[in-house]
């Protein structure tokens, strides 16, 4: 029962420490190369291709206004807001969808 | 013409009636005025309406001595005070992030103006786990002040973004108890800056 009690406690307490770990916020800009259901991949302004990843609660905006996800298509220039570990594995709060920046 | 003559010496009763009426003189000034100004004993009431012992309680607040207590609301501290002033131009869409170095319990005031609003995020990097950043302020303003008590020791300050096409101006002044700052542009990497004056 002790030993029991001990690893749920060790379990809890690495969950927690896990929480507590914060995730960076990302902000990339560049064009859509490719999109998919659950990701879409951006090739950033400086070059780096990058794959971030959607869901539901991914909010898309164009000219501040909320519009459908299936408007994220390749070709498209967007400002993305993403949240993760690393830059490569994050996920996308918000996707503005804005006029391509001079270069 | 007659001689004049010499005045008269006067005498002993009259020396010792004059010395009486001084000495009662100055016993009244001393119990009316001196006793209640200079000590705050008010015998007679006459302190309090002449407003004598005001002066006694004014001396005697310039020269107490009061330590700021541990826990209390004054952060008495006599080094490490810096002030600041700095202006970040942030282009279209671009992201900037200014943070000081607090130890734990240092304190700071600042204000910050943007020329158009812009989204932020006031957060932290501990020095003891700088994974474990904890945001306290996340909003979208052009323009931000208060007071910040940093909770431990680390980098504590301000994630920008610009959400315009156009460039935006911000304006940051602070002073505190911060040994340096922080500056990433873009997502890059931080590089210290130099900070305006430090006593």
């Amino acid at each position: 029962m002790k030993r029991r009690l001990a690893i749920a406690v060790v379990i809890v307490l690495l969950l927690a420490a896990a929480s507590a770990r914060a995730h960076d916020e990302f902000r990339i800009i560049g064009t859509i190369t490719a999109a998919q259901p659950a990701q879409i991949q951006v090739k950033s302004r400086e070059g780096r291709m990058l794959s971030i990843k959607v869901n539901d609660e991914t909010l898309v905006y164009r000219d501040n206004k909320k519009v459908a996800r299936a408007e994220l298509k390749a070709g498209r220039f967007v400002v993305v807001d993403a949240l993760g570990d690393t830059i490569e594995d994050s996920l996308a709060l918000e996707v503005r969808l804005v006029a391509a920046l001079p270069k | 013409m007659t001689p004049q003559a010499p005045p008269a010496a006067e005498s002993p009763r009259r020396i010792l009636t004059a010395m009486t009426i001084a000495l009662v003189v100055a016993a009244v000034v001393l119990v009316v005025a001196v006793l209640p100004a200079e000590y705050g004993v008010d015998v007679t009431g006459a302190g309090r309406a002449l407003g004598l012992l005001d002066l006694y309680a004014a001396e005697g607040a310039v020269t107490e001595t009061l330590t700021a207590a541990p826990e209390g609301p004054v952060f008495s501290r006599n080094d490490g005070y810096s002030a600041d002033a700095r202006t970040f131009t942030l282009g279209a869409y671009g992201t900037l992030e200014f943070k000081y170095e607090l130890d734990e319990g240092a304190a700071m005031i600042y204000d910050w103006t943007a020329s158009d609003a812009v989204g932020f995020d006031f957060h932290t990097e501990p020095a003891s786990n700088p994974d474990a950043s904890e945001s306290f302020e996340k909003g979208e303003a052009s323009t931000g002040r208060g007071a910040y008590v940093a909770p431990y020791a680390g980098i504590h300050g301000w994630y920008w973004k610009n959400n315009t096409d156009h460039d935006v101006t911000i304006t940051l002044t602070s002073a505190g108890f911060y040994s340096s700052g922080k500056l990433f542009v873009d997502g890059g990497p931080g590089e210290d800056v130099v900070l305006a004056g430090t006593r």
